[in-house]
């Protein structure tokens, strides 16, 4: 068995408990907040997404639940120790993948393997399941290459291997897909599954809209540095006050003058841009507001290349909470 | 909060037995990495060579009064490299924080003082593969090559590499930059060389600057060393042993205070 399931503990494993608790917790770099009063908590055994832009503090908040950094200010428990004053601790129930491959160059792939499994004293089980692993992540073959001689995807994966080997109680992957083509972001999601279905709580930080629905039971929304919401995602959709959404298709540099346009228009509650040439609006009734959309927009000389009704996503979450998408409109 | 039946202070006493274990995979892989980089190792070698042979012959030629000045500048070179390789174990740190290789350490389910004691003990064998054969090329060269001599060298070196790793250590950890790293070392280096009786004896120095280097290290290494070679050294006394043991305890818990208390919290 690949991810071998945890011992039960009677009774308490019936009560679901918060493994990570995080209260008002603050980390500063000099005078940049890149967290800003963080409260959430994690339930054991589920799989919690982190969803925010680049920049907006996930990052940050993954290396203090690891250790890597203390926090500013604020509170941090795992498994009930502070991350602070009991980090050897939690260092033994938590690992991670980061965003950026941790590689050695010179080593092969083996001897990071090896290495890793001394260092987490894993034995032979360890041995064993890194066997797996290596085979499901398609770096079997690879195994006696170096770290310098693998592609951007490779490192990727071979970062992943090492925290699927040591099956942690807590795994959390930093952007775990990035990078790696699509075939290989479906070995990852399925790993990913099958290790929160061993038991183990899973993290993942993200700015794949795509890949939050797909995998999360409950999602948190960061935005430069605050936890703007946080529930499990029909709970979350739910939360959009919104009728219909109306995705229009405009030539660049239009978006902004069609914003402005149809933020005054009647029957339209909401216009956000979404990338430099596509604009969604949100709308009580389509059948009504989408022939007057299009007249004000054709009136005013904007041309529209596409018109699509689309069902609220996580996507329309993110903007009503942020004002904005996920990936930031250029310029 | 939920609380477990095992403190985090059981935790961490079921683990000692593996700890000196986890240490040495780590100093080992450290030291490999060098391996792996042969050429490297070769230019150093080189350089000490060439040091030894030409700047070393030459010197011989106008100093007079200190017999075989020759090794005696040798082994004064070996003490530096000694006190070097001890400082590279701080550059290396950097260097792996700068790679960003170093936050995949400080994730790893270890505590930072094994972190630290593999680090150490990475610095003796860093010591060992960038001093050891030009040390045992000297003691060939000058005549006095025997195994029990070898040996003890050899163990010196490692010892003495790995003891003074904690000043490396401690500033990498206080400055938390290359850079500021780089400058502050070789301030620092610029005066414990310069003002050690490594490159020459102590009665040949003026007052001033024999009453510093009496207590310098690097002094005190190259004192250790010089009998080895047969070089007759004045300065050597078992004082000279407990003042070089008292600063390598000294770097130790330097280095271990400012690493696992610093580096843990550090910004980024």
């Amino acid at each position: 068995m690949l991810f071998h399931p945890r011992p039960s503990r009677g009774i308490i494993s019936l009560i679901v408990k918060a493994i990570v608790e995080a209260e008002a917790l603050v980390k500063r770099y000099g005078n940049v907040i890149a967290l800003d009063g963080v409260t959430l908590s994690i339930k054991e055994g589920e799989l919690f997404c982190l969803l925010g832009p680049n920049g907006a503090g996930k990052s940050t908040f993954l290396l203090l639940l690891c250790t890597v950094l203390k926090p500013t200010s604020g509170k941090l428990y795992m498994a009930g120790y502070d991350v602070t004053k009991d980090s050897d601790a939690v260092r033994q129930l938590v690992g991670i993948a980061f965003q950026e491959p941790k590689l050695f160059w010179r080593h092969t792939v083996q001897e990071m393997i090896d290495f890793h499994i001394a260092m987490c004293g894993l034995g032979r089980a360890g041995r064993q399941r890194a066997k797996e692993i290596l085979e499901i992540l398609e770096l079997s073959s690879l195994r006696h290459r170096r770290g310098l001689e693998l592609s951007g995807g490779q490192q990727k994966r071979l970062e992943i291997a090492r925290l699927l080997i040591r099956q942690p109680r807590i795994a959390i992957f930093d952007e775990p897909t990035a990078g790696i083509d699509i075939h290989g972001k479906h070995a990852v999601w399925h790993a990913i599954n099958r290790l929160k279905a061993s038991g183990t709580t899973v993290i993942v930080a993200t700015n794949d809209v795509y890949e939050a629905e797909r995998l999360a039971d409950r999602v948190g929304i960061l935005d430069k540095g605050r936890l703007v919401a946080c529930d499990s995602l029909p709970a979350l959709k739910a939360l959009v006050p919104r009728g219909e959404v109306v995705e229009l298709a405009l030539s660049d540099g239009a978006v902004h003058q069609a914003q402005t346009l149809l933020g005054e228009s009647e029957g339209v509650l909401e216009c956000v841009m979404v990338s430099n040439t596509r604009l969604r609006a949100y709308v009580l009734h389509s059948s009504h507001s989408v022939p007057q959309i299009l007249e004000r927009l054709l009136r005013a000389g904007i041309e529209v290349h596409g018109v699509k009704m689309v069902e609220p996503s996580l996507d329309d979450v993110f903007l009503h909470f942020t004002g904005r998408g996920v990936v930031e409109p250029e310029g | 909060m939920m609380c477990f039946s095992i403190s985090p202070g059981e935790a961490l006493s079921n683990l000692k037995d593996e700890d000196m274990i986890s240490a040495f995979h780590l100093a080992w892989f450290l030291t490999a990495n060098r391996l792996r980089w042969p050429s490297a190792l070769l230019v150093r070698w080189g350089q000490f060579a060439l040091q030894g042979a030409v700047f070393g012959a030459v010197i011989a030629q106008l100093v007079e009064g200190v017999p075989h000045f020759q090794i005696y500048y040798v082994v004064g070179l070996l003490a530096i490299a000694i006190y070097n390789a001890g400082m590279l174990a701080g550059s290396e740190l950097l260097s792996d924080a700068q790679y960003g290789v170093e936050d995949y350490f400080l994730a790893l389910p270890t505590s930072r003082r094994i972190l630290y004691s593999g680090r150490i003990l990475g610095a003796g064998l860093m010591g060992l593969l960038f001093v050891g054969p030009p040390a045992l090329a000297v003691l060939v060269l000058a005549g006095q090559w025997n195994l029990p001599v070898a040996l003890y060298l050899i163990l010196l070196i490692c010892g003495i590499s790995a003891g003074l790793a904690g000043i490396g250590l401690a500033f990498a950890a206080a400055f938390r930059q290359y850079e500021a790293f780089l400058m502050a070392s070789s301030f620092v280096d610029a005066f414990v060389i310069r003002l050690s009786a490594a490159l020459y004896p102590l009665a040949a120095m003026p007052v001033l600057y024999a009453a510093v280097a009496v207590y310098n290290p690097v002094s005190h290494i190259a004192w250790l060393l010089q009998p080895l070679f047969d070089i007759a050294s004045p300065e050597v006394s078992s004082l000279g042993s407990v003042l070089l043991i008292a600063w390598i305890i000294a770097a130790l818990i330097s280095g271990d205070l400012v690493f696992t208390y610093r580096l843990e919290g550090r910004r980024r």
